[in-house]
């Protein structure tokens, strides 16, 4: 019988409990025995459950504990699962990355927590990797058919990333017929744009679809919301945030440079009043601005 | 003197941990449920920009999050100064509902009846995956959504999609008026749990309940006003505002801020407070609080065995509200956003949630950053109640049977740590 564990590290609390609902995931797992789950009250000592065949964790390491937990359970686990933007990014909870601890608890509390805020994928090496904030439907029906084919052993040969990396604007609905010519005009509030259905770069709106992989089908595109970056960044792209501020400003407002001279570009660019907000909402622990700070704090 | 820790506390979302003392005769001096899941994401939203808060704020509940999402897009529209058109308005409660009934469907079928009502709970599960199909179609994710914008919704369903939506809400509906009545006689002729509904020990002490009410008394999840019901029995309408100035924190542990009033009374919010202080929709769900009167003693009920049950009265009464909502969706033709309105510099947003209320409160400076923050989740308002549930327990015989009760009341609160364990009032602690 296939051994699985939940392992939820500091997060929302809620990626392990919507997949468990899967309908394709909840088969897999009757067929086999949760071990491990406190959230649903299956509890022990990882020392003493013996081997485990999947672990899916989800969550950030902040605290003492996750990283503890968190290597228990890679050194007991055939498969590990990191599931959630969270346990490869950072997600919105790496928002937190360049707090102190001080910051964040007092007293005794703040020596439960680590120096920072980082994704499992900085202290382990998943077997496969879900992206998500949370994962689409698609995606969870692809990790069960991936599980299936080692439910009776053995584990994937090399990480397996569970969505295909490529930008989201390449298939994305609303994609300019001539990319080379888009312009931007401007940085606008998402709020105070009446949607006229092109590209949202076009319309003055920050969308992260030139830098994020694609693993929602275009999910918030389809809904009028420009890409936030949640499945994170796309192959080649190693920086969400500076690949960004590269992409708009010197390629899309380029065009648009001398005329934005004159009230200037600069100003145009003040209007970006949230950088971190706006380019990092996934991936801050990631950045390399962010390690650039730690570093000089003292904190690897 | 001894200790017991139970180190992660089973059955609650995140990491905490409950220490009982005792003394050398092996009497309970005190038990300390303690969140440890510290994570400050509250203190990163000072300085956004604040058309991001939305995409934010749910991340501080997961099963809560359309919850968060939906007061700070309605916090958003005072900012915005925009009133959404009633096509909106419908699309974001019927998103908050389906929200709150997920989250009790998956209490019920997880938590609640593999102990205390047996048998099979795949039609509870057959009902949650209806219920997040119908979360995708009107918001987009089945949490985090993404439908929403400042004075309305980004998207309305097309006519296929409202097809989908009858159908799978007509499913939800056959499927819980068949179980809450299955579930309503096995719990009334089950010993261990009517003898826990009269048990003195699970009595709601000294507290009281707040839940949202619309104009008619009946539960407004989305647009009802603050109602309280104080311990001595009083019933008032309070302001919004005023309410976060009402629940003053009352205790501090670590960072974890806990919120009770003034007085040292405690408030109880979610599902037995809306049934103790507002009207609901449906004759079916009336019917069960009437039962549950009378199996607890009377009203308003204040044991907290009541919860559970409560959940399912809910979950019955939100499927009868969104099938009545959906059985002639010509509000749909309606325009979707407004954006008509002068800008302010602060925001308020009040919904309810599965666990209670939920209330964000945003003070923008000029150039649209958040220069302050409050936030009250509904697990940090729970806490102090269970606190003083175990309170109970001090001076009675420490054993194995007495951590299994007190894990049984943790259980029953569902509490969601990540909520909980914030540092609120970035202003500093009032009160
Ligand atoms: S920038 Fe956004 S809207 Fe434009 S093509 Fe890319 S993903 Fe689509």
């Amino acid at each position: 019988m296939t051994r699985y564990a939940f392992l939820e590290l500091t997060s929302c609390g809620d990626c392990l409990s919507e997949l468990y609902m899967n309908p394709e995931i909840n088969k897999l797992l009757e067929e086999g025995e949760i071990v491990y789950w406190p959230a649903y009250g299956i509890v022990g000592d990882p020392e003493e459950i013996g081997e485990v065949d999947v672990t899916f964790i989800a969550g950030t390491v902040r605290t003492r504990r996750d990283l503890e937990e968190l290597e228990k359970f890679r050194r007991i686990s055939r498969i590990v699962v990191a599931y959630g933007t969270c346990s490869i990014y950072g997600g919105l909870n790496g928002l937190t990355a360049l707090l102190e601890p001080r910051a964040i608890a007092d007293g005794e509390y703040v020596k439960l927590l680590m120096p920072t805020v980082k994704p499992v994928t900085d202290y382990i090496e998943p077997d496969i990797l879900v992206p998500g904030c949370p994962p689409t439907r698609e995606v969870m029906a692809r990790l069960a058919k991936t599980l299936k084919k080692y439910i009776s052993g053995g584990k994937p040969e090399k990480k397996i990333f569970l969505i295909p990396g490529e930008v989201l604007c390449k298939h994305c609905p609303r994609r300019p017929s001539n990319p080379e010519k888009a312009e931007m005009p401007g940085i606008r509030d998402p709020n105070e744009v009446v949607d006229d259905g092109r590209c949202f770069i076009e319309q003055g709106i920050l969308c992260l679809g030139p830098v994020t992989a694609n693993g929602c089908n275009h999910l918030c595109i389809r809904f009028n919301h420009p890409c936030m970056g949640c499945m994170g960044p796309a192959r080649g792209v190693v920086d969400q945030g500076l690949n960004m501020i590269g992409s708009i400003g010197s390629i899309l407002l380029k065009s648009r440079e001398v005329k934005l001279l004159f009230p200037g570009l600069a100003k145009e660019l003040d209007k970006l009043r949230d950088p971190m907000g706006y380019f990092y909402r996934y991936t801050l622990p990631k950045a390399m601005l962010t390690k650039l700070a730690l570093r000089r704090r003292g904190v690897e | 003197m001894g200790k017991v820790i139970v180190d992660p506390v089973p059955w609650v979302t995140g990491y905490s941990r409950l220490t009982v003392e005792t003394s050398d005769d092996n009497r309970v001096l005190s038990i300390l449920f303690e969140p440890l899941e510290k994570r400050g994401l509250e203190k990163v939203l000072k300085g956004r920009s604040v058309e991001l808060l939305p995409t934010i704020t749910p991340s501080i509940c997961g099963s809560d999050s359309w919850s968060h999402y939906i007061a700070s897009i309605k916090a958003l529209d005072i900012i915005y100064g925009r009133k959404p058109p009633l096509t909106a308005i419908h699309l974001r409660e019927a998103g908050l509902l389906l929200d709150i009934l997920e989250s009790h469907l998956r209490y019920l079928a997880l938590k609640f009846a593999p102990k205390y009502i047996g048998g099979d709970v795949k039609p509870l599960v057959e009902v949650i995956n209806d219920v997040r199909v119908v979360k995708e179609i009107i918001g987009g994710r089945t949490r985090n959504p993404i439908y929403g914008i400042a004075g309305g919704v980004t998207r309305k369903p097309g006519s296929s999609d409202v097809e989908v939506i009858m159908d799978r809400l007509s499913r939800i509906l056959d499927i819980l008026e068949k179980t809450s009545k299955s579930y309503m006689d096995k719990i009334s002729s089950s010993r261990e749990y009517t003898a826990k509904l009269s048990n003195d020990k699970y009595r709601l002490k000294n507290t009281g309940f707040i839940a949202l009410l619309d104009g008619d008394g009946k539960i407004g999840y989305y647009d009802g006003r603050p109602v309280i019901l104080g311990p001595d029995g009083s019933r008032r309408m309070v302001d919004e505002g005023e309410l976060i100035d009402h629940l003053v924190v009352s205790s501090r542990l670590g960072t974890c801020e806990l919120y009770g009033g003034r007085n040292g009374e405690v408030y109880m919010v979610g599902a037995i407070s809306r049934i103790n202080l507002g009207k609901t929709y449906s004759e079916d769900a009336e019917e069960i609080i009437d039962k549950l009167v009378e199996l607890s003693g009377g009203k308003p009920l204040i044991n907290i065995f009541v919860e559970p049950i409560a959940r399912l009265v809910e979950s019955l009464d939100i499927s009868y509200r969104l099938n009545k909502l959906f059985r002639d969706p010509s509000w749909l033709s309606g325009e979707s956003i407004s954006f008509e309105g002068k800008r302010t510099n602060a925001g308020l947003g009040v919904v309810e949630s599965s666990r209670g209320l939920v209330i964000h409160k945003y003070g923008v400076s000029g150039d649209g950053l958040v220069d302050d923050v409050e936030i009250l989740d509904p697990s940090g308002i729970r806490l102090p109640v269970l606190n003083k549930l175990l309170e109970k327990y001090r001076g009675s015989t420490y054993s194995s049977e007495l951590l299994d009760d007190v894990l049984e009341i943790v259980k029953i609160m569902d509490l969601c740590i990540p909520g909980a364990s914030k540092t609120l009032r970035l202003g500093g602690v009032r009160g």
